[in-house]
């Protein structure tokens, strides 16, 4: 069973910049069966659609073609997800009920809006749930758009996952060095190397620094994002975290990347995320589960333009004040 | 409640709304408007204030029981 717990179906976006090999992948993703019961929605901010030839075979596909989905191609996007899931919700759980929702995005498409899309519409936030953010990075062509496309690099630093790929082109060198700027970029997420879309094993690439990437025009890129891990002691509840977390995202929203993590609250656990400043509807998780990753009560922040400590000490400033311990 | 704190750390006033479902907030000058969620609380605060409302601001990095005017 693919479904979340609550019984929304799992998103999955697959993102990156042009020609990087996210059809290829998907392709080779949906022969293994690696998302079954899956519904493919293809965004070509192009006229004319391509990638739908590609992916053919017998898995379910629709196409959301001029305009690209985290801006023009919105609206269509958003009323197809409503269809799919209105056939969805008319279908029995426990028939061949589709559980798994995969976006290809357009290249020039930054994933964060099209979440925030989700979370905005009043059907779909109850049926559509973000299970990950995969971004392609072509190991050839990664360096053009990581040095003089803002778009390229904020599609690496929303990535949950990455995927290199024509790493086989380049030198081990030049791998190793993609590698660690990648990793310098978005150190959450994971990255690992895919050639035709099945997973490689590389040569130990050894030590390399990441490279300096310029900054560009509207992006604090001097400093790197960091994964700030924060405890939430006891005296921290579900209120005092919310309104916390709530003004951080909109007072840092250029800084704040991805927010993710189980809380224990009178409603059960529940699993939060963010992309950017748009938080998704939380996910109600079973008790104590052998295949959770996040432990209870942690929260992972991924951003820059602070310093882990200020997180937990503000963070802790604010349950004195809901315990009432300073001054009103 | 924690809001109310934080809110008048920065002159509002929030109230759950009396004949109306959502939160009301009002500035020290009569100037008041009521939200429905949080998101749409901290923008209306910061275009009443002017900026926005920070929790890594030095005031709520202080340790001990807090020093807010």
């Amino acid at each position: 069973m693919t479904h979340g717990p609550d019984g929304r179906a799992r998103a999955t976006i697959l993102g990156g910049f042009l020609g990087s090999g996210k059809t290829t992948w998907l392709r080779h993703q949906l022969h293994v069966r690696r998302f079954e019961r899956a519904f493919v929605i293809v965004n070509e901010a192009a006229r004319t659609p391509i990638d739908d030839a590609l992916l053919g075979e017998s898995h379910r596909l629709a196409v959301v073609a001029d305009g690209c989905a985290c801006c023009d191609g919105k609206a269509r996007l958003v009323s197809l997800l409503r269809e799919i899931c209105d056939e969805r919700s008319r279908t029995d759980s426990r028939s061949e009920r589709l559980e798994h929702i995969v976006i290809e995005t357009s290249g020039l498409a930054d994933p964060a809006p099209i979440v925030a899309a989700i979370r905005d519409d009043p059907v779909l936030v109850h049926h559509v749930v973000l299970s990950e953010i995969v971004v392609m990075v072509d190991a050839v062509n990664a360096w053009v758009h990581l040095r003089s496309e803002p778009l390229g690099r904020r599609q690496v630093e929303v990535a949950d996952r990455l995927i290199v790929t024509k790493a086989e082109e380049v030198e081990t060198h030049e791998l190793a060095r993609l590698f660690a700027t990648l990793k310098h970029l978005n150190p959450a997420a994971s990255i690992s190397a895919a050639t035709w879309g099945s997973e490689v094993e590389l040569p130990p690439l050894g030590r390399a620094a990441p490279e300096v990437l310029p900054t560009l025009e509207g992006m604090s890129q001097r400093l790197p994002l960091f994964p700030a891990s924060i405890s939430l002691g006891p005296n921290v509840d579900w209120t005092v975290f919310a309104v916390w977390l709530s003004a951080l995202l909109h007072a840092r929203s250029g800084d704040v990347m991805r927010v993710k993590g189980v809380i224990r609250t009178p409603a059960g656990r529940l699993l939060l995320q963010a992309v950017r400043c748009v938080v998704q509807a939380p996910e109600i998780l079973p008790d104590p589960g052998k295949d959770c990753d996040f432990d209870d009560d942690t929260i992972v922040v991924i951003g820059r333009g602070y310093r882990e400590e200020e997180l937990t000490r503000s963070l802790e400033y604010f349950a004195r004040m809901e315990q009432g311990n300073s001054k009103p | 409640m924690i809001l109310r704190r934080v809110l008048s750390a920065y002159g509002l006033k929030a109230n759950d709304g009396l004949l109306v479902p959502g939160l009301h907030v009002a500035t020290l000058f009569g100037k008041h408007v009521i939200v429905r969620d949080l998101a749409q609380l901290w923008s209306i605060a910061e275009t009443m204030l002017g900026n926005a409302i920070d929790p890594l601001d030095p005031r709520f990095l202080q340790d001990g029981e807090g020093g807010l005017e």
